[in-house]
């Protein structure tokens, strides 16, 4: 009876926990490995998209690159992150587009520096990108496709949707690439 | 010929001796046909087969020039509704249906019973049926009832106008006299006898009561019929 | 003919078809009916938020932000300071900002400290505005404007005294019957927690906090305006693009001055959803448990029944029946059962949506669906439809079977 008791309690305490870390995950923007966010945005004619992933969950690592040879592959495996796929119907055309490059995510990487061995990394930067279209039919876009969240296929996404319609958020089973738009 | 059986043999599930064991036999058509025998000698089983609601085991049944073991199990039963009227004891009747509706149901699954009463759509159809019904001695009012309220006798005229309705090569009939007392008896059999001659209808009928076969071209009994082992009730 | 047949047989047993006509309308008005809830409960929720971009709170769970800023409902947040307002106010991105301050309550309706903007900005459903039925908007720290359901129920008029306690629900633990207060304006119905807000100037509630003195005559404190309290519990945001509603989201967060959470409500009320997805489907479970309940009473039913009528089946044997005209009996009962009965069940829920629809508004800010069926649950019906249908199968099968077991005639 007692150990029922004990386990209930701790049971308990566990979710509330969880429950607790999420929200405070949330409200902080401190972000979980295998998940990512994003965003579409639909203002007027103009479409934006935002992507966020962990760094660990694209590069697969969170140490700066070795040598020059890494840094190549480190800049491959970013461009990996493509242009999303608007509803061809509505027209859109990509007009600006912003990239975490492997320069901006290791900051010190770019300095060979072997005193400072043992600084401060920012262990914990994201991957970001951001994509704008300006669209001929804004009205007719009835989805946006992320194609390279099938090559990353262990992530998950919280994506946010704000829409002339209105606010939404879905979350985006890992591999699954097409965001609805009701 | 009507209908005609050859070397036809049947046994119940489960039993190893034939129940049914015929080796010939025929009816013309337009011939009146009487089968007597006592209960349970397997006249009904016989009359399931000939139907063709039981398929049989082995043997050959022609109804009508058609060889029933040659059909599905749904060919037969479309097969009857065209070609076999069915006249049972009791219990003829769907009671909730009036007399007029339950005349129709034959033709009701059968677009050559239809076609032979000149009927094209439901509403000369039940017109030929109260016509038929009024000649077997039922008014249009007592034919608008629904039939659990007829009469028995009442109910068995009933059958009678549905089995000859569409005027059939064949018309079965097991017993149908044998819960009415003899005057309605041979009302009911000279009504029949009248309208399948008019029809053209050959008739099968199987009674436990010989006294009957004035009405029929022939009379055979069943145990001189059928060879094989049956047993009594 | 088949139709003549199934209903006149229906008929021979019309109890038994009674009372299994009811249990599947019942599982039908279950089945539909919490569909229809649960889909007129989130359009009712997302409609009070529809015209909110952000609402910024002092940092804390966005999930309880929502819903005690909006909904009144879960604890209360801390307040944040009005120079964090006066931030918000300025900042270029932001078109428009209504302060919302809570805690009191009045007879159990909650107080709702806010200014004209909230009359002027507030939108909700599809882009409605907030309108005046009777009155107008306070003007004064001593006056209050009614939401539809708490003048309908507590019976308020224009002009009519209300005395404001401190603290939330329930009695009073302490009233100012000294200085109440005035209803100057009722608003219209509005299906949102609107209906159940009494609300007052920021003014207002300053004064009942402290102690029932009105601040109007006194002259403001330096560097403050007339009407502004120490502290507001959140504040609700339209900005002037939405693309500026992430950046201005994460900005927030960063605020030096204050710890700030701001939430988006669209996303934060999708969240509540998958939240509350559990529960919806436990209950979705059990809606359709009772259906087949009701199809599986149907069935036996039909089932016991075929024993009484295996001289009917024999009686349309002979007459040419095959397999699938028996079907046609057997199945066409069962269907028809099931349709009547969803019919019926269809025709108390609409009615039980017309009765209730009144209440429902007032007791609960709920706008009840007034459809007697949508293109939307079309394909549920069907499926009702199709299962009644596959009720039939196996009675029917059994019927065959029985008939070509008995023969030409069946031997009791």
């Amino acid at each position: 009876m007692k150990r029922f008791v004990r386990l209930e309690c701790l049971a308990g305490l566990g979710f509330g926990l969880l429950m607790l870390l999420s929200n405070l995950a949330n409200a902080a923007g401190v972000h979980q490995h295998g998940l990512a966010d994003a965003a579409v945005v639909v203002e007027g004619q103009s479409l934006t998209v935002s992507f966020r992933a962990p760094l660990m969950d694209i590069l697969g690592t969170e140490q700066p690159p070795a040598d020059a040879a890494a840094r190549v592959r480190y800049a491959d495996r970013l461009k990996q992150v493509s242009e999303p796929l608007p509803s061809p119907v509505a027209g859109c055309r990509l007009s600006h587009e912003t990239r975490s490059g492997v320069a901006a995510l290791f900051p010190e990487s770019q300095q060979h520096d072997p005193d400072h061995a043992h600084h401060e990394h920012s262990h914990h930067a994201d991957v970001e990108a951001e994509w704008t279209f300006q669209c001929q039919s804004p009205d007719k876009l009835s989805e946006v496709t992320l194609p390279f969240l099938a090559i990353f296929s262990g992530l998950a996404t919280e994506v946010i949707l704000l829409l002339p319609d209105g606010q939404s958020a879905l979350r985006l089973a890992p591999g699954n690439t097409r965001i609805p738009l009701e | 010929m009507v209908l005609e059986l050859d070397s036809l043999r049947y046994q119940h599930p489960g039993q190893a001796r034939p129940f049914i064991h015929i080796d010939r036999f025929v009816l013309q058509a337009g011939e009146r046909v009487l089968l007597h025998g006592p209960s349970g000698c397997g006249k009904s089983t016989l009359l399931s087969l000939i139907t063709g609601i039981r398929p049989a085991q082995q043997g050959d049944i022609r109804v009508a020039g058609q060889l029933f073991s040659s059909l599905s199990q749904r060919r037969r039963d479309a097969f009857r509704a065209d070609h076999i009227g069915v006249i049972f004891q009791a219990f003829n009747l769907l009671p909730y249906l009036t007399a007029v509706d339950n005349v129709c149901l034959s033709a009701g699954f059968s677009r050559r019973r239809c076609e032979r009463e000149a009927a094209g759509n439901n509403k000369q159809r039940r017109v030929a049926a109260q016509d038929l019904l009024t000649r077997l001695g039922l008014d249009a009012a007592t034919s608008a009832l629904p039939a659990w309220q007829l009469s028995f006798g009442q109910q068995q005229r009933v059958a009678a106008a549905r089995a000859l309705f569409g005027k059939p090569d064949l018309i079965i009939a097991d017993e149908p006299t044998s819960a009415l007392d003899s005057h309605s008896r041979d009302t009911l059999l000279a009504l029949l006898c009248e309208h399948c001659e008019h029809a053209g209808s050959a008739l099968l009928m199987v009674s436990h009561d010989n006294q009957v076969a004035d009405h029929f071209h022939r009379s055979v009994a069943f145990s001189a019929l059928n060879g094989g082992e049956h047993h009594a009730a | 003919m088949l139709p003549r047949i199934v209903l006149a047989s229906l008929h021979t047993r019309k109890t038994s078809a009674t009372l299994i006509v009811v249990a599947i309308a019942l599982s039908l008005v279950m089945i539909v009916g919490i569909e229809r809830l649960r889909h007129q409960v989130r359009a009712n929720f997302a409609s009070t938020v529809s015209g909110i971009d952000l609402i910024v709170s002092a940092r804390g769970g966005p999930m309880n932000i929502l819903l005690y800023s909006v909904f009144r409902l879960s604890d209360p947040t801390a307040g944040i300071r009005w120079d964090t307002v006066e931030h918000l106010a300025d900042h270029p991105d932001v078109k428009w900002w209504i302060p919302i301050a809570l805690g009191d309550s009045h007879r159990g309706f909650p107080v709702v400290a806010t200014n004209d903007s909230y009359l002027a900005h507030y939108r909700y459903g599809r882009d409605q505005a907030l309108s005046l039925a009777d009155g107008q908007w306070f003007a004064g720290a001593d006056q209050v404007v009614l939401g539809s359901a708490v003048a309908q129920r507590l019976g308020y008029q224009l002009g009519d005294d209300m005395v404001l306690a401190h603290g939330a629900s329930g009695p009073a633990i302490i009233e100012h019957d000294n200085h109440p207060f005035t209803v100057v304006g009722v608003l219209s119905a509005t299906g949102t927690p609107v209906d159940q807000s009494v609300h007052v100037s920021l003014a207002g509630m300053a004064a009942i906090h402290s102690g029932g003195q009105f601040r109007s005559g006194l002259p403001p404190r330096p560097g403050q305006r007339a009407d502004t309290p120490d502290s507001v519990n959140a504040v609700m945001l339209g900005l002037e693009r939405r693309t500026a509603v992430l950046s201005l989201q994460r900005e927030l967060s960063r605020y030096k001055a204050e710890p700030l959470s701001a939430i988006i409500p669209g996303v934060q009320l999708q969240r509540l959803w998958r939240m509350t997805a559990v529960g919806e489907n436990a209950l979705r479970a059990t809606s359709m448990a009772v259906l087949l309940v009701a199809l599986l009473v149907l069935v036996s039913t039909i089932l016991a029944a075929l024993e009484g009528r295996r001289h009917e089946l024999a009686v349309l044997r002979a007459a040419g029946a095959g397999r699938l005209a028996v079907y046609g009996v057997i199945v066409g009962e069962s269907l028809l059962v099931t349709v009547i009965g969803s019919l019926l069940g269809l025709t108390l829920l609409f009615v039980a949506q017309w009765a209730l629809a009144p209440l429902a508004l007032a007791e609960w800010s709920l706008r009840l669906p007034d459809t007697f069926l949508s293109v939307r649950e079309l394909p549920t019906l069907a499926a009702i439809l199709l299962a009644g249908s596959l009720a039939g199968l196996i009675p029917a099968e059994k019927a065959f079977r029985n008939s070509l077991a008995d023969g030409l005639t069946p031997r009791n």
